[in-house]
């Protein structure tokens, strides 16, 4: 052998060392391989079974899903028919909202607000009685507007001729105490007719001024003038007691003068005459009766000479000249110091009720056995001048209507004429002197009714009959002259 | 250009103003008299309204007049008047001339003195009216306050005719002395220095001078405030309105007032009366006014 031979045969057995090193190698890989193998195969065979009994479970997960899906494609459905109409509505908006931008770019004309003025007598408390009325109005007809003018009847008298001669007037509701007025205001024209807003027989017989079968004035709520007022508090102190005889009554008055002090017994008010002449026809119905009343107002009686008249005077000269009545203050002045205890009894309207503040605490005293008492309601009445004639009669309907009525009674102790108002309504102060005039009749105020210059002269007179009882005759004198010419029509 | 004459320029001026008083003075007092002449029907009675107005006893009640002083007011409208004159006139007369002399020169205050005093003046005259009614009430009137010191039974005093006039009318003077004191004031102001310097060389006392230097030469002035006093009071209304309306019984009526009566407040209206009664008043303030100018032409 050769030398080549030999290293072939070296190299030839190296290889084949070589080889076989190598196929144990990877002999032993592949068995540790076949080992990790089978194991993983066995993972995988359990992760498998795992995998099927997921894919089972997905399976059946996916079918709920399927037929949550097929719910929900339903309920999708039903969106979609909900999302058609709300895209609909979507656009119905957009179409409105269009319209709303147009509008607030050009707002359209504000409906106008009327302001209608009711010119009435009443001021201060009884003024504050009232207004909530108005309010309550104005409540009920948003766009309407109400201010409260204050004027007394007096000088309405004045005004508003002039007025209603120039075809203009001062108020589109007008509220005043004289029917005589009223009545000549409607007969000349210068009136509307309220026929269509307010029926006659919703209130007191008489109470309404009604021309040619047209209502023209209708009654806001009355007034009684009922007599003398005291506080029942001042009479239990003292231990004195209403009278029951016209003999008891001037007992009475000699009794509060020794208590009060000489012309402190009886307050008299003042203002422009009219608180004497309630007194007086107090006293004339007294001794006269609804039959001199009647007369009076027809113009059959002298006043110097009708016994009635001159008994009346008589008695109540001797009055004064005993010195039971003060002399006549403004009125109000002598509320309060009545009230406050400087003066024993105040003849005055039952609107005092609405003035003090313990109403519970008032009496009145009628001159005992008197048949009638005077009364009177203020009267609305719309003249034909007003720019609003239908709101100014919706008004005026309004203020005589129960309801109004209730709420003026309710704060003012006035009695309201409005027969639909129940009794029962009414504060406790007005039930009582409903109370105390049962029986009685109720007469119309004798001035307001004759009204012209008698009732000027009448006020005037007794003003200085009240200061000098012994000018009685001439007193008289000059109301008849004053009361021949108004009745006669010549003033 | 033609030029207008003066005479035409004048009257170009007063041309609107005279159509003013055309229409809103002298027409009002035509149709007045022409009123006047006229009963309710229309028909001419001449001075038979002037007559009836004045003799009815609202105006003039000769019955009670006849008993004066001893029966108290109503005495008449008219009487009303002439005592409102009778007593207003020289107390605001003097009285404006003592205090316009007494605040005369450099008087410390004087200047707020006069204020205070004209402020009757620049009240008006219904508030005044009002003020008065109830300053004279007798439970709480300022008035009987002071009277009460003095020992003085206090009463309404407006209540009662016998001092209702008198105190209207005194209670006025307040009312009108600021404008008699404020004239005089005006009128001895332009008299001479040199006048009382001369009468003082020459040894006149304090009453000479007032005598003999300001009396007549304040002659112009009086006249002046004599005219205007005597027109106010024959006008006065509101006040007396305000204040008493004219009662109690009438006792404190006056002309103006009674016109108003007649023909705002009776029912129907009265123009017959109200109208001749307007007409007198106007007449004799025209008299007065008249006379006035005569006196100060002189």
């Amino acid at each position: 052998m050769s030398e080549e031979k030999k290293a072939g045969q070296t190299v030839g057995g190296k290889a084949l060392v070589g080889l076989l090193v190598a196929v144990l190698v990877i002999s032993i890989i592949s068995v540790i391989l076949a080992g990790l193998t089978l194991r993983a195969v066995k993972n995988v065979t359990k992760s498998t079974r795992e995998v099927s009994s997921a894919v089972k479970d997905v399976a059946s997960a996916i079918t709920t899903v399927g037929k949550s899906i097929e719910a929900i494609g339903k309920s999708l459905e039903k969106l979609g028919a909900a999302t058609g109409e709300l895209r609909e509505a979507i656009s119905t908006l957009e179409k409105r909202v269009g319209e709303l931008e147009k509008r607030v770019a050009a707002p359209p004309p504000a409906k106008p607000t009327i302001t209608l003025i009711v010119v009435g007598p009443w001021a201060g408390k009884e003024m504050e009685a009232f207004l909530p009325v108005l309010r309550e109005f104005e409540k009920r007809n948003p766009g309407i507007k109400v201010e409260y003018r204050i004027m007394r009847s007096e000088d309405l008298g004045k005004v508003l001729p002039a007025q209603f001669e120039a075809k203009t007037c001062i108020g589109d509701v007008i509220i005043m105490a004289w029917p005589w007025f009223v009545e000549k205001a409607a007969k000349e024209g210068h009136l509307l007719d309220l026929s269509d807003v307010v029926d006659s027989k919703d209130f007191l017989p008489g109470t309404c001024v009604v021309v040619g079968g047209k209502v023209y004035g209708a009654p806001v709520t009355g007034v009684l003038k009922p007599g003398f007022w005291y506080r029942k508090s001042v009479f239990a102190k003292h231990g004195l007691k209403p009278p029951k005889t016209y003999e008891e009554f001037k007992s009475l008055v000699a009794k509060l003068k020794e208590i009060y002090g000489p012309g402190k017994a009886i307050a008299t008010g003042d203002g422009v005459g009219w608180p004497c002449s309630d007194i007086t026809e107090h006293f004339l119905i007294y001794f006269g009766g609804k039959k001199l009343w009647d007369d009076l107002i027809a113009g059959k009686v002298d006043w110097t000479k009708d016994s009635r008249i001159r008994k009346a005077f008589t008695e109540l000269a001797s009055l004064l000249k005993a010195g039971y009545f003060s002399e006549p203050g403004d009125w109000t002045i002598r509320l309060k110091e009545w009230w406050e205890g400087k003066f024993g009894i105040y003849f005055m309207g039952s609107w005092i009720i609405g003035m003090v503040d313990k109403p519970e605490d008032l009496g009145v005293i009628p001159l005992p056995g008197i048949e009638a008492v005077t009364g009177g309601a203020d009267l609305v009445f719309v003249p034909k001048y007003t720019k609003h004639p239908e709101e100014a009669k919706k008004l005026a309907a309004w203020i005589v209507s129960a309801e109004g009525q209730k709420i003026h009674a309710i704060h003012s102790g006035r009695v309201p004429t409005n027969v639909k108002v129940p009794v029962e309504a009414l504060p406790p102060a007005t039930r009582a002197l409903v109370e105390a005039i049962k029986g009685k009749a109720i007469l119309p105020d004798l001035d307001d009714t004759i009204g012209g210059k008698f009732q000027r002269v009448f006020w005037d007179q007794l003003k200085r009959f009240w200061v000098h009882p012994e000018e009685m005759e001439d007193v008289l004198a000059k109301i008849q002259e004053a009361y021949a010419e108004t009745v006669g029509g010549k003033g | 250009m033609p030029r207008i004459g003066l005479n035409k320029q004048v009257f170009l001026f007063l041309f609107p103003a005279l159509i003013l008083i055309l229409i809103f003075v002298i027409y009002p007092i035509l149709h007045t008299f022409y009123l006047s002449l006229v009963d309710l029907e229309g028909h001419f009675v001449g001075f038979k309204n002037y007559v009836k107005t004045v003799m009815r006893s609202e105006v003039l009640d000769i019955k009670r007049l006849k008993h004066f002083p001893k029966k108290s007011p109503p005495y008449g409208a008219l009487i009303h008047n002439i005592l409102w004159i009778v007593i207003h006139l020289p107390l605001t007369t003097f009285l404006g001339l003592f205090l316009a002399a007494l605040l005369r020169g450099n008087i410390k205050g004087a200047s707020i003195i006069k204020t205070i005093i004209f402020i009757g003046m620049i009240i008006p005259m219904v508030v005044s009216g009002i003020i008065i009614h109830f300053t004279f009430e007798k439970d709480t009137g300022v008035v009987n306050l002071f009277l009460s010191m003095l020992g003085v039974k206090p009463r309404s005093w407006l209540a009662y005719p016998e001092t209702a006039l008198y105190v209207l009318i005194l209670s006025s003077v307040w009312l009108w002395t600021g404008f008699s004191m404020i004239v005089y004031s005006a009128g001895l102001e332009a008299i001479p220095k040199e006048l009382y310097e001369a009468a003082e060389i020459d040894g006149a006392s304090t009453f000479q001078k007032f005598r003999y230097i300001t009396l007549p030469l304040l002659k112009p002035v009086t006249i002046t405030v004599v005219t205007m006093t005597i027109l106010w009071e024959l006008k006065i209304f509101d006040y007396v309105y305000a204040a008493t309306l004219g009662g109690p019984g009438g006792a404190t009526n006056v002309l103006a007032l009674q016109i108003y009566f007649d023909y705002f407040v009776t029912v129907p209206a009265r123009p017959d009366l109200a109208c001749s009664l307007a007409m007198i008043l106007t007449f004799i303030t025209l008299g007065i006014a008249l006379w006035s100018l005569r006196s100060l032409r002189r």
